[in-house]
């Protein structure tokens, strides 16, 4: 297992290569760069940019040296932990991922909790329901909620927040909070605002994971060792438990490496809409005005942990499914 | 209830109501397994063979229901119960499951959960019927690989199902229905999914274990090779209904019901002369949809007329203990025209 362990990451480091090539390609790819946006911004303000400027700004970051250096001079700052320096926001790329990465990671795992939290239960309660009324009350709000867009639940919720429960629209705290010092009081304002981007972002996913795991369970449900093991006299709550849900949770398992990405990110359009600061948000402005080391960096890291994610998420089945060996 | 059977099957209907209509699977089944010896249940897949030992257990699947009948169950304490009676999920049936009635599977691989070791599936057997401590079990169960042939059965409990053969999972599942010491043992098709060399030799073990513990053994198959070495006594079934019933010996050399002396037709045969192998007409009907009459008429060849489509066939006595439901042998006046037409037709 160790063995296979090592092995994993060592291929892990051409494989990042390749991706890291790539994403600089991409970024490159489209007419302009950061300076053009830059310089669209500062005469829509009315700022006149002489020539010598927009020289020193090149110059700056190195845009005229030829395409294999900067790659090389934007790759090896990863590995100092120097992820480059946002053009348009003229801050470092850690400070800005910095800022917003506990947020971020905050808002993704209560989505995950809320999401598990729901779906699970409901998808074994259907399942064990099959066709009873409450089984077709819970499919149709499943598929509802399958159905829905996010940023139109995120409008419909921010409105009802505001209606009814007085609470300001978007973002994660009140105005008479923001910049203060974290107090009992800021946390209990935060728990206020973190519910909508929680149910918001959680909405589909729960609703697909009530389908998933009814239908999942619902196959391991009739396969014949379920019938052994009532032959044997097991509870029938035991036996479920023991046996078929035992098996039907292992696919959740192995895609769970594919949420590191996504919590490192959060969701962009949801995160625009609530005006989170998140880093979605962060990803989607950056791609706009081709910030290219912002934009190129973040893409690399959610490359980074998809890339380990997938490795959990192995390693993860292995430990739960005697049948898979990797040696 | 007769003081030598352990079981006693009378008269049992079992229905599934389901949106597509009613499926019938068993249609008034009696049938009784003495203590000790051992009953062959045969027919064709789908005949009902599989539902009566569900419905033994009170294990059928989702939606099916016992309408009428009895199930009499000669307990480890001497007391006769109703099985048909018992709530299903109740405290009464889950101590005879695996406790005092034991079922070992058709297909071993899929019978067994591929992410539980055999130690953890076997072990869960004497957690639920014994006291035992769990010493007690380890050494119990390993006793009881060992017995059933397990090479190395202290290293092999820890392994889990998918490390073994087909014929050494059978033997595992064998040693897991021995272990709480039940008094009947269910065989559904014990043998159809193993390789032909092993088939035997599981055969062997199955009467071997039945001698020595002195078990009743239900075996159900659609194989009647196999029944002629196994069992002292064979229920032929058809859609539901037991259509004949004779001593082993009986049966084969003087079968009397048109749909068993077809299935010994069909019996393929190693000598002789080569010839294409008999096969019986048409397909079962689906139980959704009894025939008329006797359930075998559209697909019998020895059809006397229309009595055999407007009245049904009763049980007769032909003596010796071989029973037949034919009208060949029973004169036409004593078919039964069934009085709650809901049980039968629909």
């Amino acid at each position: 297992m160790v063995h296979f362990i090592l092995r994993r990451l060592m291929v892990m480091i051409p494989t990042l290569v390749a991706i890291s090539m790539l994403v600089f390609f991409l970024i490159q790819l489209p007419p302009g760069d950061a300076i053009t946006s830059r310089l669209a911004e500062l005469h829509a303000e009315g700022a006149e940019v002489s020539e010598a400027q927009i020289a020193a700004l090149r110059a700056r970051f190195h845009l005229d040296d030829p395409m294999p250096v900067q790659y090389f001079r934007w790759v090896t700052g990863f590995l100092r932990g120097d992820f480059g320096y946002s053009i348009v926001q003229e801050q470092p790329v850690n400070v800005l991922v910095y800022d917003r990465l506990g947020y971020t990671v905050l808002i993704a795992i209560s989505c995950v909790l809320f999401t598990w939290v729901i779906g699970f239960p409901i998808g074994f309660y259907s399942a064990i329901r099959q066709y009873s009324a409450s089984d077709y009350t819970f499919t149709i709000i499943a598929f509802l909620g399958m159905a829905t867009p996010n940023f139109l639940l995120a409008l419909g919720l921010m409105y009802l927040g505001h209606r009814y429960f007085g609470t300001t629209i978007g973002g994660l705290f009140s105005p008479e909070y923001m910049g203060e010092p974290f107090s009992f009081g800021k946390f209990v304002d935060l728990l206020k605002h973190l519910w909508i981007p929680m149910v918001v972002v959680g909405m589909a996913g729960t609703a697909g994971l009530v389908r998933v795991m009814r239908a999942n369970l619902l196959d391991e449900l009739q396969k014949p060792y379920v019938v052994t093991a009532r032959a044997k006299g097991v509870g029938s709550l035991r036996l479920i438990f023991k046996y078929p849900v035992r098996i039907a949770i292992n696919p959740f398992i192995s895609t769970i490496g594919w949420m590191l990405p996504m919590i490192f990110s959060g969701d962009a359009i949801v995160g625009v809409v609530l005006n989170l600061p998140t880093i979605g948000p962060l990803l989607l402005s950056s791609l706009m005005t081709q910030d290219m080391f912002l934009a190129g960096s973040l893409i690399m890291i959610m490359s980074t942990l998809t890339v380990l994610g997938t490795l959990i998420s192995d390693l993860a089945l292995a430990a739960l499914d005697p049948r898979i060996r990797y040696d | 209830m007769k003081e030598e059977n352990i079981v006693e099957v009378e008269d049992l209907f079992i229905r599934f109501y389901r949106d597509e209509g009613v499926i019938k699977p068993l249609n008034g089944v009696s049938l009784s397994i003495p203590s000790g010896k051992s009953v062959g249940v045969v027919g064709e897949s789908g005949c009902g063979k599989t539902m009566t030992a569900y419905a033994l257990l009170r294990i059928l699947p989702r939606g099916g229901e016992i309408v009428r009948g009895a199930l009499r169950f000669k307990r480890k304490n001497g007391e006769t119960i109703d099985l048909a009676q018992l709530d299903e999920k109740g405290k009464t049936i889950r101590q005879i499951r695996g406790g005092e009635i034991a079922m070992i599977f058709q297909e071993p691989m899929t019978a067994f959960s591929p992410v539980h070791t055999l130690y953890n599936q076997i072990s869960e057997v004497l957690r639920i019927h014994s006291d035992m401590d769990e010493e007690a079990i380890r050494k119990r169960v390993v006793d009881l690989l060992g017995h059933v042939g397990i090479p190395d059965p202290e290293q092999r409990a820890d392994a889990y199902p998918f490390e073994f053969s087909g014929g050494m999972r059978q033997r595992a599942m064998i040693a897991m229905a021995l272990a709480s010491n039940p008094r009947l043992l269910i065989a559904d098709e014990p043998t159809t999914a193993l390789d032909v060399t092993v088939q035997a030799q599981v055969l062997r073990l199955i009467k071997k274990i039945q001698k020595e513990f002195n078990l009743s053994l239900m075996l159900i198959t659609h194989d009647l090779g196999v029944i002629a070495h196994m069992v002292d006594y064979v229920y032929v079934m058809y859609m539901g209904e037991v259509v004949e019933a004779a001593p082993v010996g009986e049966l084969f050399e003087n079968p009397k019901h048109p749909y068993t002396i077809d299935l010994l037709h069909s019996i393929p045969k190693m000598t002789g002369p080569r010839e294409e192998l008999a096969h019986i007409e048409g397909t079962v009907p689906h139980s959704a949809a009894l025939p008329p009459g006797c359930m075998f008429h559209p697909r019998c060849r020895k059809r006397v007329g229309k009595t055999c489509w407007t009245r049904e066939p009763g049980m007769t006595d032909l003596g010796d203990g071989h029973y037949v439901r034919c009208f060949i042998h029973s004169p036409a006046e004593s078919g039964i025209s069934r009085e709650s037409e809901d049980l039968t037709y629909a």
